[in-house]
């Protein structure tokens, strides 16, 4: 190392889609930590609020601006850096990080790249390259051939064989991974891998069907030493995506040969890319003939990596980044090795398994075959001490029901079965079990699926045991079968059914008999600090807790509506605790989050989020409080039944909880406190619907009373959609009855996220959606402080959620959501809990308000904290959401009520139009400076979108438009050119968003008549990465932002610059009066006129 | 059927025994790794051993008869969590049980493995009986200490080596020729002085230094063995007698040996090392290697420096020697198996191979 003091910049995670990476965000947060401590100035760069490493006390400056090279450079340049390190963000951070941009910047301002060494870096821009190291490494890799075209990419697979996998180089996530089974195949998926490939190449590779996955996370230092942390056996065969693939560690089917040869070709791999650092490499391997093959080499942190922590209590991100500045594995020592050094490869007593989370049933229309592009969104890992009982605990963790298997007593049924067996789709492993209880042999399954035939047969003990146990009742169970079904994971609830008795009286029937859990140490790596339950282990509970002890649920795998923004306020709750001076036990499923980081809390339990998982945790802990309002609606679903069970609840009451969620309750408070709520009712027939929608009025917004996250929610115009929607989207019955409610047309949504201690109240945050109600608050755009409202109805709706945090006795935190329409506010709902805005509210105020709450829930009021000033900003802060469609070809992007978001990005600034601005270059929009803007609108959008157009033009922009749109545009004196509808002949607007022959789409959607033709348009659009915007307030925004652009162009500072601020601020009001009224959101008025 | 095993100290855990029935006594060693269990089981050097794996679930891939590293079973018995029913696809032709069954190896499955190693971790290693016989504890550790007594009064038990697997075979010319002191060598470790051409001549403990120069070696290697430290004062003698005239290098307990030769004096670990995943650094060079090991010898890093012997190997978890070499004697040892020709060539020093 060099005596002069480096500074480095890390590059954060790319929000991008699906693969938006909440493992990176643990990687980042951990690397900086790690650089902190040797002595190195650091920054971050990410555009990601809901990250821990992003948060406001980071070890450096963090800089909320989208990944990219220019922005990179104004980074590196204003922090007078020396080094930029890209490989704990990701592969798109990787990419910018080495784009010829970047790398010329970087040049000129002296700045060296940490952690991609020059050779992978040749090599993973020139797979000759590549294969020439590889050939000399003495790795073989399956055949194929690079092709820089549709017609190379033919020729290769005609000479290779089908199936063939594509893959392009340099994409993020495996975005435009894809398997051709046929010539017909290859011709669209060629030209879209082409699409996706930073350098315009792909791979175009020999599919090893039916071969094993193993893949290797290796640690590199240099001078060469290597330490494999973990072998990662994939169950699924090769071709599927690694984030989508059931996988376990350590590897369970592996001879000593086949362990031996990998090891040592893993090595080589690493060796031949002269990588530094932590190295992903996955290999095929013939199971008859051990062969194997180099699928793919990642000198980079991924999400395998983060699995490989996780299971092993390694902590490779940080040793990773030791080993990126130099130091030797032998060199470097870390707690969680409980004495010696890095050098080590953990040998698990136990096992662990991640099955990916999918949510494809929130995009209907979506192909749910699983392949080499990545669909999921997130993990859950199970521990236990037999491949069965990890399995079983993951696949409780995934949080998801079962899917109803096909009627096996049919030979169509078992048709089905063997599809669904054969065909990847996210319910194949429970179908295995399905296929198990249809009477089918291993080895049929076996040959269906391709799943390793000793692995089927651990679901076949697993379903023997099952079918043993249904013979018996409740009475008649011997208690040495109930005991092997629990050794084997099966849960009680599981059980209880086999019995066809209830969870609670099998749960008191076996530990009446002594089967209880207990604890195991996941300490392959040397210290115990993560645990897991076992049926088996009798690890003595550990000693030496400081003060009472505090168990804190967090929010199992990441999905849409529940990502790590809730793991943001479980992690600092953590840190309250443990500043507290009391014990902080966390429970999760999740291995991609900072809250299992095993520093974060004092103990850590990987543990699925269920009555009886957390039970047993609770039962062998005895906390003096759990809480469960910050993990998201996971624990708070629980809360209930814990409370029943004696589990001793903090903060927020159950019952008040209730009175939020349950409606009838609701509406009683918010009557006593004379708030309005848009008209509602419910209705359990499809008549009865009928009736009571005509007394509320159209619109109607209706969903399933029994569903969480906006599923199937709609927006219903007419009675003829209502009666569709009830007959075909719901199964309404009295007892799970549709609830109905009065649909606010063109109403401004508000967020308000809010603490209180029961006494006091204090509003955190107050964010004005972009997009008008009727988006799902998640999905929403949206600003702080408000940009439109004025001042006494943010004064009014800070006063409603003070009354509702009094009456509903909040002890922590609160989000509200109200809609304002002709200057009436209207309560929408109310959650009791931290809300996924909360990291975001922290960030743009200054405020770590989930830390604020968890002292208030440890009975801190926030007197005593200090904290009685409600936050006043002066700067813009501006939240986007960030949306997968471009993993799921032919899916309607449309915004609606049901959340379809898998991230965020914030932008920040001081005015409005560039913060707005700044959000959506880091969602990934390429906001054009000029050319053809499509603008098509629905009619009670077209008076509003004449201005928008107007400063269009005024821009230079040209506007093409569907008939209806550009006559009206006309008759305001706007210049459009028409283009025909698809069904007014062609050219048509279609053939134009192909041909690229627009910069922009502007297009609202105009009801149901249109629906598909405009799916249509919208899809091709974001196939071609065309900026696309669905509401007319976000194209207000964007248009405004454009305009901020080009008046003053694009400047970067960090976080911390702006919270300085907010305290100068508010210091300077503490010193001039106590009781001064406080002058607010200077800002927001020249941005609420520019915007009329 | 019920099994048990039982320590020393009168610790007992129960589980169900396969594989054979009766009892056995050896000293339980506790062992990390996620694969070969039949390959550890049949090597020489866990001759006298029971076998606790570490790893829950065991013979996942089966059993394969040309995977033994000797043609016979030299541990005295297996205890795992779950000894798998199934073979994975390309693992062995029968099940690892079905093996068992025709070695007579007595195994326990269904045992809290996990709480047995740690007992041995914090005990230390010791005797213990594994056994389906009913009885009392106290008649049960009478039974273990009078095998104990057996097993020491016939150390000859301990002479087994894996050379008989390979097939004959010749130098394919200008390699070069090691003497082999086979204390116990597996296969493993004659295939990989074939892979590299080493032609060798092997002999048991009881070969004298004149009759070993009288071959002219490039090399004397001792192999690792599982015989009681302090059982072949003859073996030590000769390599005393060897030290300065031949290269000579010494693996496991055949380190031991060489460390006892040069006059320092090994003693017991509390447990040992048994696995596939231990890490060493070579203290010259700073290079570091996973290696697999097996053995329980502890030497101290002084007395090999009053020796003027220097400590070539250091574990990079524990701090304890594992590796030592004395290059005016042209002596060295290792605890760990070999893996390749840097590996030999690294311990032999001046070996030109």
């Amino acid at each position: 190392m060099t005596a002069k003091k480096k500074k480095i910049v890390l590059v954060g995670a790319v929000s991008s889609s699906a693969s938006a990476g909440a493992e990176f965000d643990h990687a980042c947060a951990e690397a900086m930590k790690a650089l902190r401590d040797l002595g190195f100035d650091v920054a971050l760069i990410s555009a990601n609020p809901t990250a821990v490493s992003t948060d406001n006390d980071a070890p450096g400056p963090v800089y909320f601006e989208a990944v990219s090279p220019e922005n990179l450079a104004a980074a590196l340049e204003r922090e007078k850096a020396t080094a930029l390190l890209p490989v704990f963000g990701g592969g798109a951070a990787v990419n910018a990080a080495t784009a010829p941009a970047t790398l010329k910047a970087m040049k000129k301002l002296g700045v060296s790249l940490m952690g991609v060494s020059e050779t992978s870096r040749a090599a993973s821009a020139d797979r000759r390259r590549f294969l020439k190291l590889m050939k000399t490494a003495g790795v073989e890799v399956p055949p194929g051939a690079v092709v820089s075209s549709v017609e190379e990419a033919e020729a290769a697979a005609l000479e290779i064989g089908f199936p063939a996998a594509l893959r392009p180089l340099m994409s993020e996530g495996g975005a435009g991974n894809s398997t051709a089974y046929n010539m017909e195949d290859l011709e669209g998926q060629a030209a879209s891998a082409l699409k996706s490939s930073a350098a315009a190449t792909i791979l175009v590779e020999k599919l090893l069907r039916g071969w094993k996955e193993i893949e290797m996370v290796l640690l590199r230092d240099a001078k060469g030493n290597a330490a494999t942390v973990a072998m990662i056996e994939n169950i699924d065969p090769a071709g599927i995506h690694s984030g989508d693939s059931a996988a376990v560690i350590p590897a369970q089917t592996l001879t000593l040969s086949a362990t031996r040869r990998l090891k040592k070709s893993a090595v080589a791999v690493a060796r031949a890319l002269d990588a530094v650092g932590v190295v992903n490499v996955r290999f095929a391997l013939e199971p008859a003939s051990g062969d194997i093959k180099l699928i793919y080499a990642v000198p980079r942190y991924t999400r395998s990596s983060a699995f490989a922590a996780r299971a092993t209590g390694y902590p490779v991100a940080r040793v990773a980044a030791k080993l990126v500045c130099g130091l030797t594995l032998d060199g470097i020592t870390e707690p969680e090795f409980g004495g010696g050094s890095a050098f080590r490869e953990p040998e698990p007593d136990y096992c662990a398994t991640r099955l990916p989370r999918f949510d494809f049933e929130k995009f209907p229309g979506a192909d749910d075959t699983l392949d080499t592009a990545m669909k999921s969104t997130g993990g859950a890992m199970g521990a236990g001490r037999t491949f069965k009982e990890s399995l079983l605990k993951a696949m409780r963790a995934l949080e998801t029901s079962r899917p109803k298997p096909p009627n096996a007593s049919t030979e169509a049924g078992m048709e089905t079965l063997r599809g669904l067996l054969s065909r990847p789709n996210p319910a194949r492993l429970f179908h295995i079990f399905d296929a198990l209880a249809a009477g089918m042999r291993v080895e049929e399954i076996r040959s269906l699926t391709l799943i390793d035939g000793w692995f089927v047969s651990q679901f076949a003990e697993i379903a023997e045991i099952s079918a043993r146990a249904g013979k018996y009742r409740i009475e008649t169970a011997p208690a040495s079968l109930l005991k092997q079904a629990k050794l084997a994971g099966l849960g009680d609830e599981d059980i209880a059914r086999l019995l066809e008795t209830e969870e609670t009286e099998l749960r008191r029937l076996r530990k009446k008999q002594g089967t209880t859990a207990g604890a195991g140490a996941m300490d392959a790596s040397g210290a115990a600090r993560a645990r897991y339950a076992a049926f088996e282990s009798t690890d003595a509970a550990p000693k030496g807790d400081r003060g009472k002890k505090i168990i804190i649920l967090g929010g199992g795998p990441n999905r849409i509506g529940q990502g790590i923004e809730f793991d943001y306020c479980c992690v600092h709750a953590a840190y309250a605790i443990k500043e507290a001076g009391y014990t902080a036990i966390l429970i999760n499923s999740n291995p991609e989050t900072v809250s299992t980081d095993f520093d974060t809390s004092d103990r850590l339990y990987f543990e699925p989020l269920t009555f009886e998982d957390v039970m047993n945790i609770i039962d062998r802990e005895k906390p003096h409080g759990v809480i469960v309002q910050l993990g998201g609606q996971t624990p708070l679903n629980l809360a209930t039944k814990l409370l029943r069970a004696g589990a001793p609840i903090l903060g927020t009451s159950p019952d008040n909880i209730d009175r939020a969620e349950d409606r009838k309750r609701f509406k009683e408070t918010l009557d006593k406190l004379n708030l309005t709520q848009p008209d509602n009712d419910t209705a359990g027939t499809v008549e009865e619907a009928v009736r009571k929608a005509r007394q509320i009025g159209y619109p109607l917004l209706v969903r399933p009373s029994y569903v969480l996250g906006g599923r199937a929610m709609r927006v219903v115009y007419e009675e003829a959609d209502l009666r569709e929607y009830m007959a075909k989207a719901v199964s309404a019955s009295p007892d799970k009855p549709v609830l109905l409610d009065r649909f606010l047309d063109d109403a401004i949504e508000v967020d308000v996220d809010a603490v209180a201690d029961g006494e006091r109240c204090l509003v955190c945050g107050v964010m004005e959606h972009i997009e008008q109600a009727g988006v799902h608050s998640g999905d929403s755009a949206c600003c702080l402080p408000p940009y439109t409202l004025n001042e006494a109805i943010v004064e009014e709706i800070k006063g409603a959620t003070r009354a509702m945090a009094r009456e509903l006795g909040v002890v922590g935190l609160m989000n509200v959501q109200f809609a304002v329409k002709n200057d009436v506010i209207y309560v929408l709902e109310v959650n009791p809990r931290a809300s996924r805005t909360v990291p975001f509210v922290s960030k743009a105020t200054g405020t770590p308000w989930a830390k604020v709450a968890a002292r208030v829930m440890l009975g801190e009021s926030l007197e005593k904290q200090g904290v009685t000033e409600e936050s006043a900003p002066e700067h813009m802060s501006v939240k986007e959401a960030v949306f997968p469609f471009s993993r799921f070809p032919g899916v309607d992007a449309t915004l609606g009520p049901e959340m379809l978001s898998t991230g965020e990005v914030m932008g920040i600034d001081r005015d409005f139009g560039m913060a707005f601005l700044k959000s959506q270059i880091a969602a990934g929009q390429k906001l054009p400076d000029k050319g053809a803007v499509f603008v098509s609108v629905k009619n009670s959008d077209k008076r509003a979108i004449v201005p928008i157009a107007r400063k269009l033009i005024d821009m230079g922009f040209e506007i093409v438009a569907t008939e209806g749109t550009a006559s009206t545009l006309r008759r305001n004196g706007i210049e459009a050119r028409s283009v025909h509808k698809l069904d007014q002949g062609r050219p048509n607007i279609l053939d134009v968003v192909k041909n690229k022959e627009v910069v922009m789409l502007i297009n609202t959607p105009a009801g149901k008549d249109t629906k598909v033709d405009e799916a249509k348009i919208r899809s091709a659009a974001i196939a071609r990465d065309i900026p696309l915007v669905t509401t007319i307030s976000g194209a207000q925004a964007t248009v405004q932002g454009m305009e901020a652009f080009r008046e003053r162009g694009f400047t970067v500072a960090p976080l911390q610059e702006y919270h300085k601020k907010i305290l100068a601020a508010s210091k300077a009001r503490k010193a001039i009066a106590q009781k001064a009224p406080v002058k607010k959101i200077a800002a927001k008025k020249t941005a609420a006129k520019k915007s009329k | 059927m019920k099994g048990r095993l039982i320590f020393e100290d009168g610790t007992a855990f129960e589980a169900e025994a396969f594989g054979s029935h009766g009892d056995r006594a050896g000293v339980a060693v506790a062992f990390a790794g996620g694969a070969g269990f039949q390959e550890a089981a049949t090597t020489p050097s866990y001759l006298g051993k029971i076998l606790v794996f570490e790893r829950p679930t065991v013979g996942a891939c089966g059993a394969d008869e040309s995977w033994n590293e000797s043609d016979r079973v030299c541990a005295e018995g297996v205890v795992c969590r779950e000894l798998s029913k199934s073979v994975s696809d390309g693992g062995g032709p029968m099940p690892f049980g079905r093996f068992c069954e025709s070695r007579q190896l007595l195994g326990l499955e269904g045992a809290p493995t996990r709480e047995i190693a740690a007992h041995i971790r914090s005990r230390g290693e010791q005797w213990a009986l594994l056994t389906t016989e009913e009885s009392s504890l106290k008649s049960h550790l009478a039974r273990l200490a009078l095998l104990k007594t057996q097993t020491s009064a016939s150390p000859d038990k301990y002479r087994v080596s894996g050379e008989a697997l390979l097939a004959s075979w010749r130098p394919t010319g200008g390699g070069a020729t090691a003497v082999v002191l086979d204390i116990g060598a597996g296969a493993s470790f004659y295939r990989l002085l074939k892979s590299h051409n080493i032609f060798w001549r092997a002999f048991g403990p009881r070969m004298s230094a004149d009759e070993i120069m009288a071959i002219r070696p490039d090399a004397a290697l001792v192999s690792n063995g599982a015989y009681p430290a302090d059982s072949l004062p003859g073996t030590v003698a000769t390599l005393r007698a060897l030290l300065g005239r031949v290269p000579v290098a010494g693996i496991g307990l055949g380190a031991a040996l060489v460390a006892s030769a040069l006059g320092v004096s090994p003693s017991e670990m509390k447990s040992g090392h048994h696995g596939v995943n231990i890490p060493v650094a070579n203290a010259a060079t700073g290079a570091l290697r996973i290696t697999e090991q097996n053995h329980s010898v502890a030497l101290r890093a002084e007395d090999l420096r009053r020796r003027g012997a220097e400590t070539l190997y250091v574990n990079t978890i524990d701090g304890s020697v594992e590796g030592f070499i004395h290059r005016r004697k042209m002596a060295a040892g290792a605890f760990f198996e070999l893996d390749g020709l840097d590996a030999i060539q690294e311990l032999t020093g001046g070996l030109p191979l």
